[in-house]
């Protein structure tokens, strides 16, 4: 019986063992990373023995905020990641309740177009798409940002798939109260769907703030960038002072991991839920 | 025939289905077939477009046989569709990876969602700051990681800068980034929905750990497996061009560039703008190939 | 309760609904193509490629000129990484600047029709001396015989080299008309081994540039001419390597081609006695090497002398709505203020202000008066059609010569073929008016 347990207490042990190499693996880079941007700006980073620096050079981060406009840019990011993702995850599910719900004239048809595109590299639709942004004049502009990116195939999808498995029962009954279908939309399939609902905004939310290369091929003034590409720009302008670049890295990263540490439930639940329901 | 009650419930069905209907139009249909149209065209976006037929997917994917010799048109593409290829290996490595780490995770233990949120952080971090990141760290000459091979006396590669350890480099860093993230997560779901009854009829019959795996585990995460691999192949087809343009620039000689790099040079570099488009229409054709392939494979396991 | 969560969740999203709104309209409006047009002022948009040390000079010029010409207001745009692709797809999109910077792609943009033609207002103003400039880095800039730009700066590629380990080592600092002989002896006498075999120290980092050999990618006369399958090439690629692969002065040419490597830094700590630099790169070189007692010398004579040379100019966008307004700002950098302000990170095309910036010139490198000798014998990168394009199916043949995937002759021979096959597939495109 003894040795049964102490065999079970060697695998807890030699589990919690391999956890812990996995997760020295998974942060080493990243408190790396921290120890660098503090460091003084010309150092020798290559001294391993200094991982740790001596003093915390903050000024760093003020350099960083000085000499590029990474306020502006996270402003930017914030502004065209909030409307990208409201917007789709409201287009999508106002489309995938009229696909799951509504009998009309060539649903099917248009239905199947929707999963045609989800198959479409980015990379065909991003040169006609300047084209038609450009004779609108767009180029340049907060729209050329938000307005490709603020129609999904992938999230009509997912959400449809997920309003035919809601039972009809609670519909049926608002119907017999006289509801219409904004009303029955609005009061009984969003609460009930608010898990696709979460899972879909994170997967916009995280997609749009990390998006770089069509940031990279619409927006060309300094007050326009996104913080991705301010952070390409900054690296190929400072790109030797490892711990300015580190430091841009960390500022890029914080507000993302402020967000996930809060709302870790959130996270975590919703995308195992959401994903095994759709 | 088409009464009133029919036209109004098609009226209000168009009316929710408008705003995306209409970006759907604007945004995915029309750039499509625009860049159909636009692969069979020259064009310089500052002169006229001017009609060549297929001369550019000639010129794409064509050979030609001079003293017994074969050439390819364009050499390049060839190359870039392998090191694209290439670098998909990372897709059965992560996935293999993430189910480890989701059956270690997978246990009634004290601190699980501590462990979860560290090894979720890669994911959250964004994908330019961690191609940064890695770029410093992997410098032959002042990087962390040459600099700990040197310390057991490795003389350590030039990884992003050696021809042939560009391509692994980049499959380490997606690897690193995955391997806790979002595919973990749904391996977790998965496995929490296996029943423990399975295991216990195989404990009774006297299965091993090893047995257990391959038998129950891995038939029963299927869905799940087929989900992951198929968007992830055609995530891989697309991607590489943030590696490539971050970290390499196309690599040494040209070792990491992929597809996507190559079509962006094509258009936004050189603007052989049909040129891109015939190549981006190929890349069309080889995602529609593959997936069609994976359905017709994942369909008959469901 | 239960109504007052309601309540508090109600709240709580008009509160975010509020912010974003205000979040919207501060960006929005605070972008400048969003600014209400003032009717009396005119606006101008200047790019130029991103750098820690000009950007305060172009900023400071701009500044001044507003002050001259308060019904004008200009916007400084810098740009990173490739300019010129992110210039080109600027002017794609139809929002091109009204003036540009402008390097060695000239002609890229001169094809496409992109620029104004400058050459009446520049014959026909007087402060405008042409006969002072420097004739070959003028031409650069003349299409079919219409000026299209007028270069500010010549950049020039040149050897630094460490006095202190010269001294050390006892040998003589090397003259400006030193042969590759003398340099091959005085690169091997530098290089320092190490204990695991790995040098400590290299006689040189860098590449001996293709000029000197009297090799050339395509001709310049405009006949665009593939003369890269040529012996001097060859010998250029057998030199650089063997300086590597036999003489061991100098490290694989894999890391020369390295991004993030710090060179300043590099030179700084001696781990190489002599490092090729550019003229862009003399601020932070007086910046970072501190102490150190360095000079500069012009490349080592192997059939000729050349110095690789580039030159930055300002060019007018053909599609400008102020072309006078553009015009004045572009007489500015014309000027001998800022001719001579850029003088330490560029040297100057008109010769006598070449000279005034020669005479004030104090402190390091003690031979900048070398620049006006390197000058006569510049060889540039080919201005011609498509050069991004070309260019990169170059480098991507000597990277597979540099990574020895393979040699010389091979891909040389491939890539004539290559630069012959798309050149005539670029003429048969009809170049036919402005867009």
């Amino acid at each position: 019986m003894s040795k049964y347990k102490s065999k079970a207490l060697f695998y807890e042990i030699l589990m919690y063992l391999m956890l812990c190499i996995i997760g020295i693996t998974t942060l080493f880079p990243l408190l790396w990373m921290l120890a660098t941007s503090l460091k003084e700006s010309n150092a020798d980073i290559s001294n391993l023995s200094a991982v740790i620096p001596q003093k915390a050079h903050w000024e760093n981060y003020k350099t960083v905020f000085a000499e590029t406009s990474f306020l502006r840019a996270f402003l930017n990011s914030a502004f065209v990641t909030i409307s990208v993702t409201v917007g789709q995850v409201f287009t999508s599910s106002l489309a995938a309740y009229a696909f799951a719900r509504m009998k009309f004239f060539g649903r099917n048809q248009i239905f199947l177009g929707y999963l045609g595109t989800l198959m479409i590299p980015g990379a065909v639709t991003m040169i006609p798409t300047f084209i038609i942004l450009r004779n609108l004049g767009c180029i340049n502009s907060y729209s050329a940002l938000i307005l490709p990116s603020m129609f999904s195939a992938y999230g009509t999808f997912m959400l449809r798939q997920f309003f035919l498995s809601l039972p009809r029962d609670l519909e049926e009954a608002a119907m017999i109260d006289g509801c219409d279908s904004w009303l029955i939309y609005v009061n009984v399939i969003l609460p009930l769907s608010r898990n696709a609902l979460i899972t879909l905004f994170i997967l916009t939310f995280m997609g749009s703030w990390k998006s770089f290369m069509w940031p990279l091929i619409v927006s060309h003034s300094t007050d326009l960038y996104t913080l991705p590409i301010a952070l390409a720009k900054f690296k190929e302008m400072f790109g030797t002072q490892w711990s300015l670049l580190m430091a841009g890295s960390v500022i890029m990263i914080l507000p993302m991991l402020i967000i996930f540490i809060v709302g870790q439930k959130f996270f975590t639940k919703g995308i195992a839920l959401g994903a095994v329901k759709g | 025939m088409i009464s009133k009650k029919i036209i109004h419930q098609n009226l209000t069905a168009w009316f929710y289905l408008l705003p995306n209907l209409s970006g759907f139009l604007l945004f995915s249909l029309i750039p499509v077939v625009f860049a159909m149209t636009l692969s069979f065209f020259k064009w310089d976006v500052f002169n006229d477009p001017e009609f060549v037929g297929f001369q550019n997917f000639r010129d794409l994917l064509g050979w030609t046989n001079t003293d017994g010799k074969l050439s390819f048109n364009d050499s390049d593409f060839w190359k870039y569709l392998y090191n694209t290829i290439f670098l998909m290996i990372g897709i059965p490595l992560n996935m293999l990876a993430s189910l480890c780490v989701a059956m270690l995770l997978n246990r009634k233990m004290r601190g699980i969602s501590f462990f979860r949120t560290i090894f979720y952080l890669p994911t959250i971090c964004s994908g330019v700051a961690v191609y940064v990141l890695w770029a410093c760290l992997y410098n032959p000459e002042f990087g962390a990681i040459n600099k700990m091979l040197g310390m057991f006396g490795i003389n350590g590669p030039g990884w992003l800068t050696d021809y042939y350890w560009a391509k692994p480099s980049i499959i380490m860093i997606n690897l690193w980034a995955a391997m806790g993230g979002t595919n973990m997560l749904l391996y977790l779901a998965g496995l929490h929905g296996i029943s423990e009854e399975l295991y216990e009829a195989a404990n009774m019959d006297g299965a091993n750990s090893f047995q257990k795996f391959i038998h129950i585990t891995i038939p029963m995460l299927a869905p799940t497996n087929f989900f992951i691999f198929v968007m992830s192949v055609i995530a891989g087809f697309q991607g590489g061009f943030d590696a490539a343009f971050i970290l390499t620039q196309g690599g040494p000689a040209g070792s990491t560039t992929t597809l996507s790099y190559y079509i962006y040079n094509h258009a936004f570099g050189w603007f052989n703008m049909g040129y891109a488009a015939a190549i981006s229409m190929i890349l069309f054709a080889i995602v529609m190939c593959v997936t069609v392939i994976n359905w017709c494979f994942g369909g008959e396991n469901e | 309760m239960f109504e007052r969560q309601k309540w508090i969740y109600r709240s709580c999203i008009c509160l975010l609904l509020i912010g974003y709104i205000c979040l919207g309209h501060y960006l929005i409006t605070s972008t400048n193509s969003y600014r209400p047009t003032d009717q009396k002022k005119a606006r101008l948009v200047m790019a130029v490629p991103a750098a820690q040390h000009s950007d305060k000079i172009y900023t400071d010029i701009i500044s001044e000129f507003e002050k001259k010409n308060p019904d004008i207001n200009v916007e400084l745009q810098t740009i990173a990484g490739n300019y010129y692709q992110k210039l080109l797809v600027m002017i794609a999109g139809n929002v091109a600047p009204d003036l540009m910077w402008m390097g060695q792609s000239f002609s890229e943009f001169a094809d496409r029709r992109v620029f104004l033609d400058l050459t009446d207002r520049i014959t026909k103003d007087p402060d405008i001396k042409l006969d002072d400039y420097q004739q070959a880095v003028l031409n650069w800039y003349i299409r079919d015989k219409r000026m299209y730009a007028l270069p500010f700066g010549i950049d020039i590629g040149f050897i630094a080299y460490n006095k202190e380990l010269f001294r050390k080592v006892g040998i003589a600092y090397p003259s400006d008309d030193w042969t590759f002989e003398e340099f091959l002896v005085i690169a091997k006498n530098l290089t320092m081994e190490a204990e695991n075999g790995k040098p400590k120290r290299y006689g040189f980092h860098g590449k001996i540039d293709l000029g000197v050999f009297g090799a050339q990618i395509i001709s310049h006369d405009g006949k665009q001419e593939i003369m890269c399958n040529s012996p001097e090439m060859i010998k250029y690629f057998r030199t650089n390597m063997s300086l590597y692969k036999d003489w061991k002065t100098t490290p694989r040419p894999q890391e020369n081609m390295m991004q993030g490597l710090d060179r300043y830094s590099y030179f700084a700590q001696e781990r190489t006695a002599m490092m090729v630099f550019y003229t862009w790169d003399l601020p932070f070189m007086l910046a970072r090497f501190g102490e150190l007692d360095w000079d500069i010398v012009s490349n080592p004579k192997v059939k000729q002398k050349a110095q690789w040379a580039s030159s930055q100019a300002i060019a007018i966008s053909g599609n400008t709505k102020h072309p006078d307004e553009a015009w004045k700002l572009f007489k500015e950098f014309q000027s001998k203020e800022f001719m001579i302000a850029m003088s330490y990170c560029s040297f100057p095309p008109n010769l006598r202000y070449a000279e005034a910036a020669v005479e004030r010139r104090i402190g390091k490198p003690e031979n900048y008066r070398g620049f006006l000798k390197m000058i006569t014998y510049l060889s540039p990168t080919p201005r011609v059609p498509h050069l991004q394009e070309l260019m990169a199916m170059y480098f991507n043949a000597s990277e597979k010569i540099w990574v020895e995937r393979a040699t010389p002759e091979e891909a040389m021979t491939r890539l004539e073929k290559e630069l012959k096959e798309k050149i005539t597939r670029n003429t048969v495109l009809k170049i036919e008016g402005n867009k």
